[in-house]
């Protein structure tokens, strides 16, 4: 069918071999997309916040980044306390001064 | 001569074929209840990789190492058309629910020349961020955008788009079948367009854009309206501006094929470019590498459709069997044509634009010289009718390769193709030529361009009047359905 000579043969089995290769990797990667390609928030304060009150630990870490001990502590202070009603109460929490707050609040919105 | 590639290609598309008409389970375990695109692909990726390790451990017996490649390339082609419609996570239609309740705001990047319509900019869009529900997430995959806009947009621009989704319905579903059907977003305000930065797009597909912009202005400039469009649609393959009443006609006549850039035009570029090149005294070998690249803006600016695409590469192979010191096969350059556009997008076998390509060029390879040995037309005298009947049988080749495909796709039966392809394809080999020169002059000595510009609209009137009078003949065309 194909009559193919011993080169030819070894140049398509090198050639199959690439596009295995080729297809297992492209598949990975749509199965496995690196986690910084999965959810972030943007930093432009027009478009991507995240209401306080309803973001959950998963929520904290994986789209904002923080720290798991800063995850936590928001999570334990809104348990503790209840809603938050502006933003100003995350200083609050223990660890979170000026200089952080300044840095978080541009990452979150309290819905009224 | 030996046609592995052939072959191979077969193989290949007997699996996206077998993929994508029937779905079948490749493992009799995954065979119940609903099989995930995704469980397919790995199921028929795991028997290519079986009858690999078979070719290896059969790679001395001619026999049985060409079945398990058959079967190998098969699961690969099975394998790729399911990868490709499998999406990642990140992709947009993981994000997406349609309706004009729901607002999205994306980031991306426009990807082809957005087409200008009353103030509505129409474009193909990748998108990189996906904002909603005060959230923004990386994402991938294209939409189609209608924005409703004022700004002057180009391909490689990276916009903020804001508005909201939704899908698009067809009639005639066989025509789409394993198609990406791509969202729309629609922006109803300027305000919602924002351009963030320029050029971020591929340099040498810009510069392909930007050359055929200035083409386009030049043909518009120089002709009057309805000349301009069809030299735009034949030597730029944009039809947008032809007028329905002429594209309508050249369907029923089924000459409509003259108004799309394909293999014929290549061939043409490829010459032009080896004339040039040849008075500037560049030896065979530079000119063949010197045209290459010209030919990839070439096949750019045009939009790499298939048939372009598939020109190219046939081009590059021939040019390439030339400089190997090789002889070119037809067969072969056209099925590494096929393996590449292929492997690239497997839903291109689904495509009526690629198979009518294929159908068109296979048919008049293989039938022409069956049918000029039947008619004996070698021996002719004189020349012209030697000439007439060769055109007259590339024609009746082309009209017999396509017939079911033009059936089936779109209903009709034109019996006049033949008669009109002989009348109307001459002419449209002088026009395109007399578009080529006249836009070469345009550039190069700008008053001659009047004189190929006046050719060119002489030309226009001769093959419309020519095709109005072909499709009133008795039977001409039928509509099947």
């Amino acid at each position: 069918m194909f009559n193919l000579t011993y080169e030819e043969r070894r140049v398509i089995l090198f050639l199959a071999g690439l596009a295995l290769t080729g297809l297992l990797i492209s598949f990975f990667i749509k199965m496995h997309p690196c986690p910084a390609g999965v959810t972030r928030i943007d930093t432009d304060s027009r478009i991507a916040k995240v209401d306080i009150n309803r973001a959950d630990y998963k929520d904290l870490r994986e789209l904002l980044g923080l720290a798991p001990g800063l995850a936590e502590k928001i999570i334990a202070y809104r348990s503790a306390c209840g809603r938050f009603k502006n933003l100003e109460e995350l200083k609050e929490i223990n660890g979170i001064g000026d200089f952080r707050y300044e840095k978080l609040k541009d990452l979150f919105f309290v819905q009224p | 001569m030996k046609r592995p590639l052939t072959w191979l290609v077969l193989s290949f598309c007997l699996g996206i074929s077998a993929a994508g008409i029937s779905g079948i389970p490749f493992l009799a375990a995954y065979g119940f209840g609903y099989i995930e695109s995704q469980t397919i692909a790995l199921s028929a990726y795991l028997a290519a990789c079986i009858f690999f390790l078979l070719g290896i451990f059969l790679f001395r017996k001619p026999l049985w190492f060409n079945l398990s490649l058959f079967c190998c390339i098969f699961f690969l082609g099975v394998s790729t058309l399911r990868n490709c419609s499998t999406f990642p996570k990140c992709h947009v239609y993981n994000y997406l629910s349609y309706g004009k309740e729901n607002i999205y705001t994306v980031k991306g990047i426009v990807i082809d020349q957005p087409q200008i319509k009353a103030n509505k900019a129409v474009f193909p869009f990748k998108i990189r961020q996906i904002y909603f529900n005060r959230l923004a997430r990386y994402a991938c995959g294209e939409i189609r955008v209608y924005a409703n806009t004022k700004k002057q947009l180009r391909y490689g621009d990276e916009l903020l788009l804001t508005g909201s989704f939704w899908r698009r319905k067809y009639q005639h579903h066989k025509n789409t079948r394993n198609q990406d059907i791509l969202p729309v977003l629609q922006v109803k305000s300027p305000l919602y367009t924002i351009k963030l930065n320029e050029n971020k797009g591929f340099f040498l597909k810009r510069l392909a854009l930007r050359i055929k912009e200035k083409i386009e202005e030049t043909i518009f400039k120089r002709l009057s309206p309805v000349p301009a469009a069809i030299v735009d649609a034949m030597i730029l393959g944009e039809r947008k501006h032809i007028p329905v009443l002429v594209y309508n006609s050249m369907i029923k006549s089924g000459t409509v094929h003259i108004l799309v850039v394909s293999g014929f035009n290549v061939g043409i570029v490829l010459f032009i470019i080896m004339l040039a090149l040849k008075f500037i005294r560049l030896n065979r070998t530079l000119r063949i590498y010197a045209a290459f690249p010209l030919l990839v803006i070439y096949c750019l600016a045009t939009g790499a459709s298939t048939p372009v695409l598939r020109a190219t590469i046939m081009a590059a192979v021939f040019m390439s069997a030339f400089l190997l010191k090789r002889e070119p096969d037809i067969y072969n350059s056209c099925a590494t044509a096929a393996m590449i556009i292929l492997a690239g997008d497997p839903r291109k076998l689904f495509d009526i634009g690629s198979q009518l390509s294929f159908a068109t060029v296979l048919s008049i390879i293989f039938l022409y010289p069956r049918i000029k040995l039947f008619l004996g037309s070698e021996s002719l005298r004189p020349k012209y009718v030697k000439f007439l009947l060769n055109t007259l049988v590339v024609s009746l080749c082309a009209w017999l390769g396509t017939l079911g495909l033009v059936a089936f796709y779109f209903g009709t039966f034109s019996p006049v193709t033949v008669l009109a392809n002989l009348f109307i394809a001459p002419q449209a080999v002088l026009l395109t030529l007399c578009g080529f020169s006249f836009i070469a002059a345009a550039f190069i000595c700008p008053p001659a361009a009047y004189l190929f510009a006046h050719a060119c609209e002489l030309l226009v009137v001769v093959l419309i009047k020519t095709n109005a009078l072909l499709i009133k003949l008795p039977g001409a065309y039928f509509r099947i359905y």
